[in-house]
């Protein structure tokens, strides 16, 4: 049975077959050899071409985390993409989100305003420490905010949308940008 | 001479609560941990012999909370209180309230506490001391200087300028300001935060040293009088004031000026009358080697296993024994500073995304060991690491018999940990030590910010090995089918698919030959440094 994972924006497959501890992996159309030396709760040993190889790794509901020599990596089983998101991102609009759950100390942008990249757009405080939300690079236009100063806000919630406004004959290079 | 405490309370969380009860435990001391509802079943509850509920999880109503916590001390019986560091370590009326309950307060005497806390006063004070302090303005005592005598101030001295809280610690209350046009913000930024976590907003200025080291001094007294330092820790490795390395010796003193900033961290300790454990903190000039008076900490630090691996003290157990009353058995010319410590801070924040905080449950938690490797953490696998608190997850020390081997040893423990499930500076920490710079000892404190300001994680495609990984344990077979002695059963509750795609119905497990590509050499599996590529 073919496998299939998401990892760092990329799409891979990955096939194992065979019986016992050595099986057969196609891994992006690449075959090898790949014998399971050991495995405990968390940690999984393979040798492959004779190199020992030793992971520890973590699953949860979509996928998981894989680590080796100080490197992690995350996968997830891909899952289909919504129509919403699809439409939201083919309009390039730009929603900022709260990286944390944090309280909102100042907004400093107005509905409609127009501003460059870098623009602090409002300020939030987590643990006591004050963060700038800032315009990505580009040219916008402050289409919502969606928080007021002294509003509670959670991880990944939705603070102020940002719509591409074209510079004059450089429409591409502003986006590109990002 | 002196009392023996037969159980203290520490007024903690996490990994430095979790030492002091090691500690106790080793004295034959009972201890007795105090948590919030953030904290129930966390792991400084679940080593201490007792454990006492104090209140919900905003640190204001439990860790914070002076009433509750002698409360707790008084209910459980205990003879003394360790304050640890943050939380109310530093707050001279906590002190006060464990006196007046008739309890120890494990650490210095109110009074010394007061003349170090008030950031200005302490200044001043060091300078009546002869201990050189940076150029600065901090107005007349007992006024706070208004914005318009900072601003005077602020151009006698010149740019660039530190802005300061005079109740602040930790990089709080605290902003560069590089030309006048931005005092007024600064100033504002700078009261903000500091009102916000001290509830004082004065503030004072003081010429920023560009490229300087942070070197501090440990010292140690006991309550007759007799007062040690315990040599230095280097620590510019940080970022916005938050130290990320520390290490012991520092590649910037030699031992003229070692012996000298020793002096005057006992001079500038024995000025404020100080007792216990302490930290003199310096900023040196790489450029003139001179060095200037920063902060006194009148409490336990954070870094201080690199001290205890240098000189081979136990520094909590000695802070017990000072608060029975113990006096030092050692002098000053009897320590020793032997071979180099390193440490680093595991923090549960995401460097990609500007240091913010990230939380979420510790999936898996496999912590380096092995000869001279030391982990003080507050977490295991499983446990949540939650977003009230402070974001450090756990301490990991390396001490060898010179700076190549620390580093080395640094290296390897960092490659062979594991931490998943919640995004931490693992990997950042990695690149970090492979920094020249930071090989070299050429890191000063803005040096992360000038130079990995814009540091992602690596967003590299995983190399093959990784995917035939992820197929063995994230595969969507389920476990039927896998062969025997595989995934699955074992693994504490999380989905672990197993082989999922083997199809190994038939149980003969016998290995399938070798099928072809063993030995190309285009093969992608012969590329030896494919795994150590991430870090330079």
């Amino acid at each position: 049975m073919k496998q299939r994972f998401q990892s760092a924006g990329a799409l891979h497959e990955i096939e194992l077959a065979g019986e016992g501890r050595t099986l057969t992996a196609t891994i992006d159309g690449l075959r090898t050899e790949v014998e399971l030396v050991a495995e405990r709760p968390g940690e999984l040993v393979l040798r492959i071409e004779g190199r020992i190889l030793a992971f520890d790794f973590a699953a949860d509901e979509s996928g998981g985390w894989l680590c080796s020599e100080g490197r992690v990596f995350r996968f997830d089983r891909p899952k289909p993409v919504s129509r919403r998101q699809r439409e939201s991102a083919e309009r390039k609009d730009e929603i900022q989100r709260s990286p944390m759950p944090a309280l909102v100390i100042s907004v400093e942008v107005a509905e409609g305003q127009e501003i460059e990249g870098g623009k602090t757009l409002l300020v939030i405080e987590a643990m006591k420490m004050e963060t700038r939300v800032s315009a990505p690079p580009g040219s916008w236009r402050v289409a919502r905010i969606f928080v007021a100063e002294g509003r509670q806000v959670s991880r990944d919630e939705e603070l102020i949308e940002l719509a591409p406004r074209p510079k004059a004959g450089d429409r591409s290079g502003g986006e590109d940008d990002r | 001479m002196g009392r023996s405490f037969s159980k203290i309370l520490v007024a903690n969380r996490g990994e430095i609560a979790v030492r002091i009860i090691r500690a106790c435990r080793e004295m034959g001391i009972a201890s007795v941990a105090v948590y919030s509802d953030a904290d129930h079943g966390s792991m400084h509850v679940r080593m201490a012999d007792e454990a006492l509920h104090i209140g919900p999880a905003p640190a204001l109503e439990s860790y914070l909370s002076i009433a509750k916590i002698v409360e707790a001390a008084l209910r459980s019986g205990a003879e003394a209180i360790h304050p640890g560091y943050g939380f109310l370590s530093e707050n001279a009326a906590f002190a006060e309230a464990v006196e007046a309950a008739g309890l120890v307060f494990i650490g210095p005497s109110p009074a010394a506490m007061r003349a170090m806390g008030d950031k200005a006063a302490a200044r001043a004070a060091m300078e009546a001391a002869g201990v050189p302090v940076v150029p600065g303005y901090h107005g007349l005592p007992g006024s706070p200087p208004s914005d318009e005598e900072l601003a005077a101030a602020a151009s006698r001295i010149g740019y660039p300028l530190l802005v300061k809280a005079t109740a602040g610690g930790g990089g709080r209350g605290m902003r560069v300001v590089t030309a006048a046009s931005g005092l007024a913000e600064g100033l504002a930024a700078a009261r903000r935060e500091a009102l916000h976590a001290f509830g004082d907003g004065t503030l004072f200025v003081e010429r920023y040293i560009a490229r300087a080291h942070h070197v501090e001094i440990q010292v140690l007294g006991d309550s007759l009088g007799n007062l040690v330092h315990l040599f230095e820790r280097e620590c510019s490795v940080q970022r916005r004031h938050q130290k990320i390395i520390e290490e012991s010796p520092s590649a910037l003193l030699d031992e003229e000026l070692r012996s000298r900033m020793g002096e005057a961290a006992v001079r500038a300790a024995k000025a404020a009358g100080y007792s216990n454990a302490g930290t003199v903190e310096f900023i040196v000039d790489p450029a003139t080697r001179g060095f200037y008076f920063l902060e006194m900490n009148t409490r336990l630090q954070v870094e201080h296993p690199v001290t205890e691996s240098v000189t081979g003290l136990d520094l909590v157990r000695w802070q017990i024994r000072v608060a029975e009353g113990a006096a030092l058995p050692f002098t000053q010319e009897e320590l020793r500073s032997r071979g180099h410590a390193i440490e680093c801070r595991l923090y549960a924040e995401d460097p990609s995304r500007g240091f913010l905080p990230t939380g979420g449950r510790l999936l898996r938690f496999a912590p380096p060991s092995g000869p001279g490797i030391r982990v003080d953490s507050g977490f295991a696998e499983g446990d949540t690491v939650g977003l009230h608190y402070d974001p450090l997850l756990a301490k990991i020390i390396a001490y060898a018999e010179d700076r190549p081997t620390a580093l080395a040893r640094m290296r390897e423990a960092l490659r062979r940990m594991a931490v998943l499930g919640i995004v931490t500076n693992w990997e950042f920490l990695r690149e970090l030590l492979d920094e020249p710079d930071f090989e070299e000892g050429r890191v000063h404190t803005t040096w992360i910010e000038e130079r990995l300001a814009d540091w992602k994680h690596s967003e590299e495609n995983p190399p093959p090995e990784f995917l035939a990984a992820a197929a063995f344990v994230f595969g969507a077979g389920g476990s039927k089918g896998m062969p025997p002695n595989s995934l699955g059963q074992s693994s504490g509750g999380h989905r672990s698919a197993g082989l999922a795609s083997a199809g190994s119905r038939d149980s003969s497990g016998e290995a399938r030959p070798a099928a072809d590509g063993g030995s190309d050499p285009f093969s992608p599996w012969q590329s030896a440094d494919a795994f150590r590529s991430g870090g330079k």
